[in-house]
């Protein structure tokens, strides 16, 4: 099921768990790359967000490799929430 | 380039036994990994190769292995003048430390700090004050040995036992999990494979170094090089491994070398580091151990070493343990080999950082000694420093942060903060030599990671692993420097001007400090001031603003010298005379 808000939440998540004072959620394009040339995060900046968001929506990201393929922008993080979600929801 | 040495003894400690037995074990191509839980806390099961179960233990589940282990380098008077012992590990005392945290049990703060743990272990064994505690990740136990070779040479000392050990706790544990490279795959060494994953493990070793040509074993040359470009990861163009390894192809010509490379079964760093290894050793075999015993982290360099000596005195070296069938060179092994056709092997580790260290265990005719022996000498020619306060205010916070970019900033205690104000206009170039030294390290970003837990924290992790501070403000520069050393413990401050004087001619960078912590200053665990000190030093002594030295002779007034009163020495530009570790003073004076 498609969580309408759910950009806006991963962008909040993403403020909250990497300290972000000075950024608000409208500042984070969906499609800007997190890390390097946009938001300026690094690859532990991503991790810190993997574990955050493990706890919020309660499943794993098995390995560095599906973590990197997950945080692209926000965008492709929706999208790999959604698949997780439908996963669990099959199981 | 470190100088040559005598390895005179050299044990391990593995779930498999000593390093024979390790060694019989690992030709025959076991794994001692399992998966275990990462912790009680989380269930996730991740492979780990224990000597004994992870639970937190009182007295610590390292005491009786360490001792035990060490017996065999008895019949020395450790610690005392002219037999030093430098100890090395990546995470001392750090199991206990998270065990208090979680369970406030007074018991578990005996061994909770560098310092701590290894006066358990000295006391045991009855060895003397004459000890140095090193840290530097995954490559402490390398920088061991390279620092107990240059003593030699140096005639400080007759020989020096280097000792490192490093036991799992969920601290560790619990940090690799969090950045998804401890997961619940077998690692697979120098194999192309979809996604990386590496094992830890429970390990301990020690090696007795005499002067060259004490024994038909030698160790060296050695080669450092730490690129700093990430914490937790390398430079792409595989710059640092292709240092590192061009060192040291450099000093060997002509003999024939098997490569026991770092390996931990991650795939872009298996990827450089193989390259680089065909690159500089290209008829050379290439194995890891890890793929069997784990990653055994800072001791790494130490435990690998002893079973490498165990195996060319015994003639048959391991294979890659646990790699798959795309292996990512040509020459990597899999299967064990016979020892004879070689004269030695070249032996890695890397760590965070982009630190990479190696050394050549050699058998036969000695090496040509590389350089004279050091004149013990440095004069000072730039100083900075900020004097003692409580804590930083937000005023000063503000201000430190400006020399880093902002998301950085962000990330930074105020230890690297300050290290960062007091080396904003060093000129450090990635030759040089740097020394880092602090009693007690970042303790405020160890009370954030302790306070992660069960979730650990990634960025809590990387910043208090030891060295963080240093490195933490190294990487957000992208400053490489081709020796780092971080200095721990009590001794911490005279041992780092000691090493200071042994360093190759050239700029040394002297950098320390302390950061004020909340419950673990109470536990007497950190500072209870705030400052930073750095100097530059070199063999020139045009220009110079003083010097330091040593001498031979009784120690002045100032036996001990902490990190804060050097720093106010510093300040105020005044005069010092310490005792300097295993005898003779070291002098600070100013033109």
């Amino acid at each position: 099921m498609r969580e309408p808000d759910l950009k806006l939440r991963l962008k909040v998540l993403l403020i909250e768990a990497l300290d972000l004072e000075d950024i608000s959620p409208e500042e984070i394009p969906d499609g800007e790359p997190l890390m390097a040339s946009g938001l300026g995060l690094d690859s532990i900046d991503a991790l810190e967000l993997v574990v955050r968001l493990e706890k919020e929506f309660g499943f794993k990201i098995k390995n560095s490799e599906e973590a990197r393929q997950a945080l692209v922008n926000i965008d492709s993080l929706a999208a790999f929430i959604e698949s997780k979600m439908a996963e669990t929801a099959a199981n | 380039m470190a100088p040559v040495t005598a390895l005179i003894a050299s044990d391990c400690l593995t779930p498999f036994g000593h390093a024979g037995d390790t060694l019989s074990a690992l030709c025959r191509g076991e794994r001692a990994l399992q998966m275990h839980p990462v912790s009680p806390d989380c269930e996730d099961k991740v492979p780990l190769a224990l000597i004994r179960p992870l639970e937190a233990e009182e007295p610590a589940r390292w005491l009786e292995p360490c001792r035990e282990l060490l017996r065999g380098a008895e019949g020395y008077p450790w610690g005392r003048a002219r037999y030093p012992v430098i100890v090395t590990s990546s995470n001392f005392g750090i199991g206990q430390l998270l065990a208090y945290a979680l369970r406030e049990r007074q018991g578990d703060l005996s061994a909770a700090s560098p310092e701590r743990a290894v006066g358990q272990i000295a006391r045991a064994l009855e060895w003397g004050p004459h000890r140095m505690i090193l840290s530097n990740a995954c490559v402490s136990a390398q920088l061991g040995l390279f620092h107990a070779a240059r003593m030699l040479y140096a005639d400080l000392a007759d020989a020096v036992l280097v000792f490192s050990f490093d036991f799992l706790s969920p601290f560790v544990a619990g940090g690799f999990h969090s950045l998804k490279i401890l997961n619940d795959a077998w690692p697979q060494p120098y194999t192309e494979c979809e996604a990386g994953s590496i094992g830890l493990g429970d390990g301990a070793a020690y090696a007795i170094l005499g002067r060259a040509g004490e024994s038909e074993w030698q160790l060296g040359p050695g080669a450092n090089f730490n690129e700093c470009f990430h914490m937790t990861g390398n430079d792409p163009s595989g710059d640092g491994f292709r240092r590192c390894f061009g060192s040291v192809a450099e000093g060997i010509e002509g003999r024939k070398l098997w490569v026991k490379g770092h390996g931990t079964g991650t795939q872009e760093a298996g990827h450089l580091e193989a390259q680089a290894a065909l690159d500089a050793f290209p008829e050379a075999p290439l194995v890891s151990w890890k793929g069997s015993l784990g990653h055994t982290l800072g001791s790494c360099g130490l435990v690998e070493l002893a079973i490498a000596h165990a195996g060319m005195r015994a003639g048959r070296i391991p294979g890659n343990i646990g790699g798959g069938d795309k292996a990512l060179s040509p020459r990597v092994q899999r299967d064990a080999f016979d020892a004879a056709p070689y004269d030695g092997a070249v032996l890695v580790s890397s760590a965070f950082g982009g630190a990479h260290a190696a050394q050549v265990l050699l058998c036969g005719k000695p090496f040509r000694e590389p350089r004279p022996a050091p004149v013990l000498r440095r004069y000072i020619h730039a100083v900075e420093a900020l004097e003692p306060v409580e804590t930083l205010d937000p005023e000063m916070v503000r201000a430190y942060r400006k020399n880093f970019p902002a998301m950085t900033a962000r990330k930074l205690s105020h230890l690297p903060l300050m290290l960062g104000q007091v080396t904003r206009e060093a000129a450090i170039g990635p030759d040089d030599e740097l020394l880092f030294v602090s009693e007690f390290g970042g303790v405020q970003a160890l009370e954030k990671f302790l306070a992660s837990f069960p979730a650990a924290s990634p960025i809590g992790f990387q910043n208090s692993t030891q060295p963080g501070p240093a490195s933490l403000v190294l990487v957000a520069r992208r400053q490489a420097v081709r020796l780092f050393t971080p200095v721990v413990g009590a001794d911490g401050m005279v041992n780092a001007l000691m090493l200071a004087l042994l360093a190759d001619p050239g700029p040394l960078h002297l950098l320390g400090g302390e950061e004020h912590g909340a419950w673990l200053t109470e536990e007497q665990l950190g500072s209870s001031s705030a400052f930073a000190f750095y100097l530059k030093l070199s063999d020139e002594p045009e220009g110079a603003l003083g010097s330091l030295s040593w001498s031979p002779g009784e120690a002045g007034e100032n036996d001990r010298m902490t990190t804060s009163a050097f720093t106010c020495a510093v300040l105020a530009r005044r005069n010092a005379t310490m005792g300097a570790p295993g005898g003779g003073r070291l002098e600070l004076a100013w033109a």
